[in-house]
């Protein structure tokens, strides 16, 4: 095989660069994140070396944390959590809504910690042995390139990926095809995780810090300096002289714990580090979960498999690795056939034996989760992975991640708006949900007692996306209906519930400012949206923010005034009819919004106009906003709203439109305002069948459109409708029939039952059934039934004619 | 067997796999310093090596010491291979899944040919396959003569390649009816043929080494889908239709000079040609160009196999009806029957994509231009 061709990798420098760091007074660890065998080489090396001082690649706001980290009463997977909000717009990316609306820009940042995180059992061994830890790496906060003036529309760069640079290097990229490495997750495995010739902890150090060295020499330095590798390492290699210099510490006395990429920062580099800018800074430990932490879930520093790694590490050097990968087998297939897949312990054979094969064939000593992976598919999937593997793949998933959760000892204090949340939650009797990981049914009736501030308080929580609350049923307009003053909520504790709120911290010190804040904010970002601000305005006041009601309804006013978008103006027009009904109990005069609504109503039948030839992706979206406008008006009993202004402009985009689902929404809406008749309306279905056959097979479009409509007008004339679709039907091929299906079974499917059996009584009756009592059900195909049916015909007229 | 079939002097059309590469199979074969499974030629590895290719190795070829090039034969995920091998090597036999034209008989040759050294020993499977095709069946006249002796006895090829631990290759499997496909149960789990007609010698034992790779077209999948017996005894290997433009590009380069070799045609697909029939057969697949613009679908799987198919006709067109060279319009007049099948609207898709995408190319690019006004004279407008 032909070396790889890399000529700008030169072995002797990359030699000189290892030796050098290797051989450094400071003791250098490079480490990757959540790697079982990385945190028991570093384990055994802090115990030996005993040094006084760990410095540990992680948030340095974050360092008075450790303690809590190694707190006896914390348990991974927990994470050092910081948020910062730029109060002075240093950064320059404050939204620009318009004067007086600044919203500070907030950034927030997680560093996961896993009982097998080299970082976290660097904490734990340091503490263990007494010797402190020092966090080197630069807030987060400080990386974001502050934009020049008037570029305030770029977005801000998304967060590192710490091993991008690794991974997009010539070297591992030559590497990795040369040994058929499909990922990186699969060549770390294979080198360094599973690898047998790196069980010896120096060997594994030095190995480490090689492939290192090369993948540095061989990455791209644009990468490097776009990337703040630079600025970081810039911050940490001055914290470290630092942290020795204030310590009075000997570098021999020290240890460094960082990815294995920084081990050659340069250390001659003058330029300063980024300046930390100045604003709000919260940091906090908080629980965390096995699945937060896999990749699955989205988190830059992912884990594949948090589980699969787990057991790795609990079982320890030397541990049976074999036995360990056929439970993990058994598992997996223990999970599909809860699924419902048909796999048994001779699957679970054959899988392990493929694995042990694969990996003998790819030169691997011990198999890894890609063998396993690859073998589960072979031996248990059959057929397409995409089409039949689903259930599989949910099931390696599922035993892959785990689902663990982690706890953070109570001795960490709690940030204000966290202590205010469990304040209510005691206040208002709601604790119960915090001690017990079951869902908890509440119901609240708005009148009596506390119901008021319950359900202003649980609204708040809803709003704020914290996921313990959930409204089953809303007062007057839940999904389910319910009456004007209850409400049923459902709540249950999950391990997100805390890192939200300590994301909500950054707009307030309570639940009810935090509101306030993002309330504000969205109102800034949608003021030009008459259904999100009408939206904002509603729940200013299911959220009992009186302050608030006033500058939503301003700008809900405006937004109705300029917004151009029909469907946009129809939600709005539904919101403000909901909240109307809730203001009764909210001491807000109900006539204060009327003027609201008329002017939402007018402005929604203008904008019909534009409605008329939307686009698919839209049309059901404008049908139901056309339901809504019409109810508001069928629904009016101050007799404010002008009717012949809707029909106007239904009529007028009926003419116009040159969509054949639309066309049938509008006149179906005629209707079922009974301008039109439904003999006129089915009329013009019937008018179809006279098309020719390349335009007939829209018909069903346009019936799926009617019927979308008006529902209850069109079945008034159920005649008519049935003949109109009878010579529909009559008049298409085979073909053409075919291409009309799904929409008109889309367009019945809309009907309920009742109705549905009404329309079938009448093509019954259309069709010579003169008592409903004469049907039975089939026992074969239409089809059969039809040919049986003709036979039987065929035979009464030969007897007939015979004289039976 | 191949060899003997070579030795008879006269020219084929097409040789067997283990004829083609014949230097490749015997370079590995003597580099070849791993553990074999028992009468394989090669061992897993280099069965590997010789699939995937891409490396040279040094041998002693015809008497003399010399580098042979192994050529890939698969370009697809190279885990799928490795899959298959394993499974080859192992309990259980080898079910290659996937559309029509992504290779999967291609690939059970090569393997055949590399572990052992045969892929001749093939069953087609068909609505019409019998029992005796998968088992065996008897000389009637001589029966009639003697009676059922062993030197009576026809061996399928089911039962050759237990006889001497070969590899079966059972084609389109899921064409045959359930009872046919059932008689693979016995054999995949007992390793043995009964043969009740000889009582003294009613057992034939598969001797190590032995195995099955059947092939599916997913589109047959629920024609006469294998029992669950049968499934349990099979891995199933699903290979996908190309997804890499490159890779595709590649594929119909080097399988079409390939073909065009067999023909004795000097001429070749330009690399440029090549890649306007990937584009074009990638971007209706997908019903997306690759400026964003989605386009109909046709019924029919446009397969890379298919898009050689087009590359070589339109080859053979040009060099016999044409001007000798390879351009845009020769390849629009032979793409109609790769796309249009059974389908007449299928027409539209290929009319859609003249409109939508062929033209706009064909401002700026002279292949485009020569393939947009080739579809015109094949595909007019309405």
């Amino acid at each position: 095989m032909s070396a790889l061709p890399l000529p700008e990798l030169h072995e002797a420098p990359v030699r000189e660069a290892v030796e050098r760091v290797l051989s450094d007074e400071l003791h250098w660890f490079p480490v990757r994140h959540h790697s079982p065998r990385v945190a028991r080489h570093l384990e055994a090396a802090i115990r030996e070396r005993k040094p006084r001082v760990v410095f540990v690649e992680g948030p340095s706001e974050a360092t008075d944390l450790v303690r809590f980290v190694v707190h006896p009463r914390t348990r991974p997977p927990v994470a050092l959590y910081s948020s910062f909000r730029d109060d002075h717009d240093v950064l320059g990316l404050s939204d620009g809504a318009g004067p007086g609306e600044r919203v500070p820009a907030r950034l927030a940042a997680w560093y996961p910690l896993l009982a097998y995180s080299p970082e976290y059992v660097a904490m734990k061994t340091a503490s263990a042995i007494g010797a402190e830890v020092e966090l080197i790496d630069l807030p987060h906060a400080a990386l974001v390139r502050r934009l020049p003036a008037g570029a305030e529309d770029a977005p801000p760069a998304p967060p590192p990926d710490p091993e991008a640079a690794l991974v997009e290097s010539r070297f591992y990229q030559g590497l990795a095809e040369a040994a058929g490495f499909r990922s990186w997750d699969q060549a770390w495995d294979s080198l360094f995780e599973f690898g047998d010739a790196v069980r010896d902890r120096e060997t594994f150090r030095r190995e480490l810090a090689t492939f290192c060295a090369a993948a540095r020499a061989t990455a791209a330095p644009e990468r490097l300096a776009a990337d703040g590798t630079r600025e970081r390492e810039r911050f940490m290699w001055r914290a470290i002289r630092a942290g020795l210099e204030r310590r009075g510490l000997r570098p021999a006395q020290a240890m460094v714990v960082c990815g294995g990429f920084h081990l050659f920062l340069d250390r001659e580099d003058q330029t300063p580090p980024p300046d930390i800018p100045a604003g709000t800074w919260l940091t906090s430990v908080v629980p965390y979960s096995f699945f937060r932490v896999s990749e699955l879930s989205g988190y830059g520093a992912g884990n594949r498999a948090p589980q699969f790694y787990q057991s790795v590490w609990e079982l320890g050097e030397g541990g049976d690795l074999d036995e360990l990968l056929a439970r993990h087998v058994v598992a997996t297939l223990k999970r599909a056939r809860r699924a419902g897949e048909m796999v048994s312990s001779a699957d679970a054979i054959s899988v392990a034996q493929h694995a042990r094969m694969l990996a003998a064939l790819r030169q691997r000593g011990t198999p890894i989760l890609d063998d396993v992976h690859d073998a589960l598919f072979t031996c248990c999937c059959k057929g397409s992975p995409e089409r039949h593997g689903g259930p599989l793949r949910e099931a390696i998933d599922a035993t892959d991640i785990g689902s663990r959760i982690g706890a953070v000892t109570p001795e960490l204090g709690r940030l204000p708006l966290v202590a205010d949340f469990h304040e209510q939650l005691v206040r208002l009797e709601l604790g119960e949900v915090i001690d017990q990981e079951k869902r908890i049914t509440v119901r609240i009736d708005r009148r009596e007692g506390d119901g008021r501030s319950r359900s202003a308080f649980l609204h708040r929580l809803a709003f704020l996306k914290v996921p313990l609350v959930e409204l089953f049923e809303a007062g007057g307009a839940g999904p389910t209906g319910g009456t004007l003053f209850k409400e049923v909520w459902r709540l249950l504790w999950s391990p997100e519930v805390e890192p939200t709120l300590v994301e909500c911290a950054l707009y307030g010190d309570t639940i009810e400012t935090a509101s306030l804040a993002r309330l504000r904010e969205q109102l800034a970002q949608h003021a030009d949206q008459a259904g999100l601000t009408a939206q904002r305005l509603r729940e200013a006041l299911e959220m009992d923010l009186p302050t608030l009601v006033d500058e939503a309804e301003r700008a809900c006013r405006a937004a109705v005034a300029t917004d151009p978008r029909f469907v946009s103006l129809a939600t709005g027009l539904r919101h403000i009819q909901v909240l109307r009904r809730q203001l009764v109990y909210q001491q807000v005069r109900r006539e204060r919004f009327d003027d609201l609504v008329e002017q939402c109503f007018d402005r929604a039948c203008f904008a019909l106009g534009e409605a008329a030839n939307a686009p698919d992706a839209e049309q059901e979206h404008i049908v139901e906003a056309l339901r809504v406008v019409a109810e508001t008006l069928l629904g009016d009993e101050s007799g404010a709203l002008d009717r012949d202004v809707l029909v106007q402009h239904v009529r007028g985009a009926a003419d116009a439109s040159q969509v054949p689902f639309l066309r049938g929404a509008f006149l179906g809406m005629l209707a079922e305002l009974r301008v039109a008749s439904p003999e006129d309306t089915s009329s013009a279905l019937a008018a179809w069948a006279r098309e020719p056959p390349e335009r007939m097979v829209a018909a069903g479009e346009f019936l799926d459109g009617m019927l979308a409509a008006s529902r209850t007008s069109l079945l008034l004339g159920a005649d008519h409708l049935v003949n109109a679709v009878d010579d529909l039907l009559a008049a298409a091929d085979h073909d053409a029939f075919l291409v009309m299906l799904p929409r008109l079974r889309s367009a019945f499917g809309r009907l309920h039952e009742r109705q549905r059996q009404t329309l079938a009584d009448r093509v019954a009756q259309r069709h010579g059934l003169k008592e409903p009592e004469q049907l039975t059900r089939l026992s074969t195909s239409v089809a059969a039934g039809v040919l049986l049916a003709r036979l039987d015909e065929r035979a009464g007229r030969i007897l007939s004619e015979w004289g039976f | 067997m191949a060899d003997e079939q070579k030795s008879d002097g006269r020219e084929r059309l097409r040789e067997p796999a283990e004829v083609r590469y014949r230097e490749e199979l015997e370079a590995l074969a003597q580099a070849d310093d791993q553990e074999r499974p028992e009468n394989w030629r090669l061992s897993p590895r280099s069965v590997l090596t010789y699939v995937v290719g891409g490396v040279t190795v040094e041998a002693k070829v015809g008497g003399r010491k010399r580098a042979v090039p192994i050529t890939t034969k698969f370009y697809g995920d190279r885990s799928i291979v490795e899959r298959a091998i394993v499974t080859l090597a192992s309990e259980r036999a080898l079910l290659l899944l996937g559309d029509p034209g992504t290779g999967k008989s291609w690939l059970s040759e090569h393997l055949a040919a590399a572990i052992s050294g045969n892929s001749t020993l093939t069953i087609q499977g068909t609505a019409g396959t019998t029992e005796e095709q998968v088992k065996y069946s008897w000389n009637i006249a001589r029966v009639i003569a003697e009676g059922p002796t062993p030197a009576n006895l026809i061996p399928a090829p089911t039962m050759v390649a237990m006889r001497s631990g070969g590899l079966l290759r059972f084609e389109e499997i899921t064409r045959c009816v359930p009872d046919v496909q059932d008689a693979l149960v016995s054999i995949l789990s007992d390793k043995a043929i009964a043969v009740p007609e000889l009582p003294d010698a009613n057992m034939v034992w598969a001797r190590p080494g032995f195995n099955v790779i059947a092939t599916a077209n997913t589109r047959d999948q629920g024609v006469n889908e294998l029992s669950a017996a049968l499934k349990r005894r099979f891995n199933y290997i699903h290979i996908p239709v190309v997804d890499e433009a490159k890779t595709e590009v590649q594929i119909v380069q080097q399988r079409s000079a390939e073909l065009l070799e067999r023909y004795r045609l000097p001429m070749e697909v330009p690399p440029r040609i090549a890649e306007l029939i990937a584009t074009v057969f990638r971007e209706i697949r997908d019903g997306q160009s690759a400026e964003g613009v989605s386009l109909k679908q046709p019924s029919t799987t446009l397969s890379t196999a298919e898009a050689i198919g087009v590359a070589v006709e339109a080859t053979l067109r040009a060099t016999f009806f044409g001007k000798k060279k390879l351009g845009g319009g020769d390849i629009a007049r032979n793409i109609v029957g790769s796309i249009v099948k059974e389908d007449l609207t299928d027409l539209g898709a290929l009319r859609e994509y003249a409109t939508l995408v062929a033209k706009k190319r064909a401002v700026k690019d002279p292949d485009w231009d020569a393939f947009y006004r080739g579809l015109q004279e094949v595909v007019p407008g309405k």
